[in-house]
């Protein structure tokens, strides 16, 4: 009886490796994961140096990963192992060893849809509760002095403009769990730190009217941007500190883009009650033409200002089209001669479509971006404000500020 | 090629078998099973195969000689000729950039210091070929005749590159005439089931938990979460060293060899003594037949002794002196232990001793993870108390909670449960070992394919 168990088991072994090995091999190959929204990893070259170094071995092995027979089944288990290893509070997860944001990035252009490279320095991760995703920032490692000092630079060398700093704060801020309410002060002291730090620039204070509007959908549960209406209130924030006259948000249209957005938060996590509840991307139409430029190829091109097609992979696009190193949007009903130029990463998108209420021209330049330099668009141009604008990770990120230096040489 | 992936376990396993079984002739088996060697070994350095098959040729040579002059003159030469040979290699392939940077901090001069890239399993198989020439010249064994079969026995895939450091001794009967058993081989299938699932499923969980409360910023890490981080370190390197362990001596099994087991319950040991019994069993006996007795063991210069052997095996795990702090670091809890401290904890309640062992093997994971003895202290003063850094972090309770099932089964596991449930289910338990071989492997594929943080331990010694 055990010679027939033991003869039964040890061919059962054999022949699920063995066929499971044969189907790893002979089914055809998927290109692309819609699960994870990325590429998968192709074969790797076969040649005498890839062979020699063990390059090839290695990346064989994250192919095979890739491309595991009934792989979404193997994932479903794997992610179920996962919650059972504790009692998730609540829902309430902590996701401390999170794949860097530059892994979802692709280079090819028809999945680069994730291109921001916030990264996750100052944090103890992600934190998940009833279907909402926080990145917990916890100003260790504050860069407060360092951004600001790099701010600083820039009305040394430009001289006859008006500067204003915006920094947005994280949904963390305002609906932080009660575990994690200590470090929910610590955004705005940094913020506060930053500004204060400033010389010649004023910082817009948006806590306050974010604070007043914590229960309207200012910030998306499933991505770290925040959403059209908490960039609107930042702009009204905003037009206070510059003496201008904000538009009214009932006096633009509201559309919001077709299908659920699963934003950078749910796949970093792939957590399961961020996928139940889906982010919709909701957009004002302001007076911006439709048409807007952008610097491609040696010279300024259209590009649509408002991207409502072909943004399926990451909705947020649709502000702006998501994000250029140069581009110039033209208010429709505005001829008041003025100019903006708002030096932003992808928080600053959806804020600057607002300002065509107040300026006739708004030049929009990504940092990441960003390959000329800004001084010599000065010496064509006379700009009446300039205004910075990025989230708090960015702006406590060594990265991000010498990439905002170095674009001002 | 390590055996915790998918590409050894739906391809080169399976293919081996295949082609090891469809022989039945004892050379064409074994002439599989050392190419498919080379192939496991090639994975990773393809280069470093041609250091293998070198060393392996020297002692080869080596031990026919010796046993050609046992008794004469000239008996001592050719085993020296071999011992200067195979540490020298181990020497400058491993310790050659240690040594040449000490150097220079002593004396002030500015040597360029080599850097090679560690060949894997390097310090596994040259102490295995040690072995093998010493007990030649002991006249234990007989020296193997068969270039063929020497070459397998350095080569075999099983324990090459993490151990355990298998004596030919104790093989050297399988490797000239084993024999095949069904029941070894299912058992052999059971067994690599657990080593993989107490790799894949316990000790990469444990090692992702490590890094986040190790690898940060010290100056925040409060007194707890430092308490946690070392635990779960602790937790990855048993997993990880003992589930390799298990996945080789499963897979010899099914192969017809049969290794001595490595690791016995290290954590429930009550002493310092106890636990060298129990953790690395096959390194710990190597130092003890190999130095410790020759030098004269307990009855001659025991202290001297004891503090070689503990710098020894402390240098062994890397050429570094965090390594050589941790070795001394036991070895003077053994000498302690010797003098007065065993029979103390011997008069106490056992759980007194146990406590000191768990406490002991916490602060020496301490020295071996850190590599900069700056980091080292400030960790320590955190854990016991002497910063200004805080007790307690909330998120660390959220992270508790998630882990709680997870934490209960590694403890669990680091005690002779399983054992337990052997004893209690007698004749049934074999089919339920069946069983829970298909349940190990399935999950610890989703594990692998859902996973990609797979790093391997013991790959740096």
């Amino acid at each position: 009886m055990k010679k027939y168990a033991q003869l039964i088991h040890s061919f059962l072994f054999g022949m699920l490796l063995t066929v499971l090995g044969v189907l790893l091999w002979g089914l055809p190959k998927k290109n692309i994961s819609e699960r994870e929204k990325r590429i998968l990893t192709q074969l790797p070259a076969f040649n005498f140096n890839t062979l020699a170094t063990g390059l090839y071995m290695d990346s064989l092995d994250a192919f095979t990963a890739d491309h595991f027979p009934a792989r979404d089944f193997f994932l479903t288990i794997s992610d179920s192992l996962k919650s059972l290893r504790g009692i998730q509070q609540e829902s309430k997860k902590v996701y401390t060893s999170l794949p860097s944001v530059d892994a979802l990035a692709d280079e090819d252009d028809s999945l680069q849809t994730f291109k921001d490279t916030e990264q996750v320095r100052n944090t103890k991760g992600l934190v998940v509760a009833r279907g909402q995703a926080f990145h917990v920032f916890t100003n260790e490692q504050s860069l407060a002095s360092d951004f600001a000092a790099v701010l600083n630079l820039y009305p040394v060398k430009i001289k006859s403009s008006r500067f204003f700093c915006v920094i947005a704060p994280t949904v963390g801020s305002y609906k932080m769990p009660d575990e994690y309410a200590a470090y929910a002060t610590k955004e705005s002291e940094n913020i506060r730190e930053i500004y204060q730090k400033l010389r010649k620039i004023k910082g817009v204070e948006v806590d306050s009217i974010l604070r007043s509007h914590a229960n309207e959908y200012i910030f998306y549960r499933t991505d770290h941007h925040w959403t059209g209406l908490g960039a609107y209130y930042a702009y009204v924030a905003f037009c206070e500190q510059a003496q201008l006259q904000p538009i009214d948000l009932a006096a633009m249209p509201k559309r919001a883009v077709e299908g659920a957005f699963l934003g950078t938060h749910f796949l970093k996590t792939n957590d399961a009650s961020l996928k139940a509840t889906p982010d919709t991307v909701f957009y004002w139409i302001p007076p911006v033409e439709e048409i807007a430029q952008k610097w491609s190829n040696g010279e300024m091109q259209p590009t649509p200002s408002l991207k409502v097609n072909n943004i399926e992979k990451n909705r947020y696009l649709v502000f702006l089209g998501g994000d250029e190193g140069l581009m110039r949007l033209f208010s429709k009903n505005v001829k008041n001669k003025k100019t903006a130029l708002v030096i932003k990463n992808s928080y600053g998108n959806p804020f600057v479509l607002y300002l065509t209420a107040n300026y006739e021209q708004v030049w929009v330049v990504d940092y990441r971006y960003f390959k000329g330099n800004l001084l010599e668009i000065f010496q064509q141009y006379k700009v009446d404000d300039i205004i910075f604008m990025g989230g708090i990770f960015a702006a406590n990120e060594p990265t991000h500020i010498k990439k905002i230096k170095k674009i001002l040489r | 090629m390590v055996f915790a992936s998918l590409n050894f376990l739906y391809f080169f396993l399976p293919l081996n078998l295949m082609l090891y079984y469809s022989w039945s002739n004892q050379n064409y088996r074994n002439i599989v099973l050392t190419l498919m060697s080379f192939v496991f070994y090639a994975w990773g350095e393809p280069v470093w195969v041609s250091l293998l098959i070198f060393s392996a040729t020297i002692d080869y040579f080596h031990g026919i000689l010796i046993e050609k002059y046992l008794g004469t003159p000239y008996q001592k030469l050719p085993l020296i000729s071999s011992l200067v040979l195979n540490l020298s290699l181990l020497g400058s392939f491993k310790y050659s950039g240690f040594i040449t940077e000490n150097l220079n901090a002593l004396t002030g001069l500015s040597l360029p210091v080599p850097a090679f890239s560690l060949p894997i399993g390097i310090s596994f198989y040259t102490f295995q070929t040690i072995s093998y020439v010493i007990d030649v010249h002991r006249g234990e064994i007989q020296a193997q005749k068969s270039f063929m079969k020497f070459v397998m026995f350095v080569s075999l895939y099983h324990q090459l590159v993490a151990g355990p450091i298998v004596r030919y001794a104790h093989i050297a009967h399988e490797i000239n005439n084993r024999e095949h058993r069904l029941a070894d081989l299912s058992q052999g299938i059971s067994r690599f089931c657990i080593g993989l699932f107490k790799k894949v499923g316990i000790a990469n969980v444990a090692g992702e938990l490590a890094t986040t409360y190790l690898d940060t910023n010290m100056a925040s890490l409060a007194v707890t979460e430092a308490w946690f981080g070392i635990t779960v370190y602790a937790f990855q390197i048993y997993f990880d060293f003992s589930g390799y362990s298990d996945m080789a001596i499963g897979l010899g099994k099914m192969f017809g060899f049969h290794y001595h087991e490595n690791f016995n319950y290290p954590y429930t040991a009550k002493s310092a003594i106890d636990f060298w019994r129990r953790w690395h069993i096959s390194l710990s006996s190597f130092f003890r037949d190999y130095v410790y007795i020759p030098l004269g063991g307990n009855k001659q210069g025991l202290y001297r002794n004891l503090l070689i052997v503990w710098f020894l095996t402390g240098l062994w795990h890397g050429a570094s002196w965090n390594f050589i702090l941790w070795g001394l670091f036991w070895g003077l809890l053994i000498m302690l232990e010797r003098l007065f401290l065993g029979r103390v904890l011997a008069y106490l309640p056992r759980f007194v001793g146990h406590f000191y062992l768990l406490l002991a093997m916490l602060v020496g994971w301490v020295f071996f993870y850190f590599t900069e003895l700056s980091k080292t202290l400030w960790f320590l003063k955190i854990l016991f108390g002497f910063s200004t850094n805080p007790w307690h972090a909330p998120d660390l309770n959220i992270v508790l909670m998630n882990h709680v099932f997870w934490l209960l089964f590694a403890i669990l596991f680091s005690m002779p449960v399983y054992m337990w449930f052997k004893q209690y289910l007698k004749q049934r338990f074999a089919y339920v070992e069946m069983a829970l071989s298909f349940v190990f492997l399935l999950l610890a594929t989703a594990m692998l394919v859902g996973n990609t943080f797979n790093p391997f331990l013991y790959f740096r010694f």
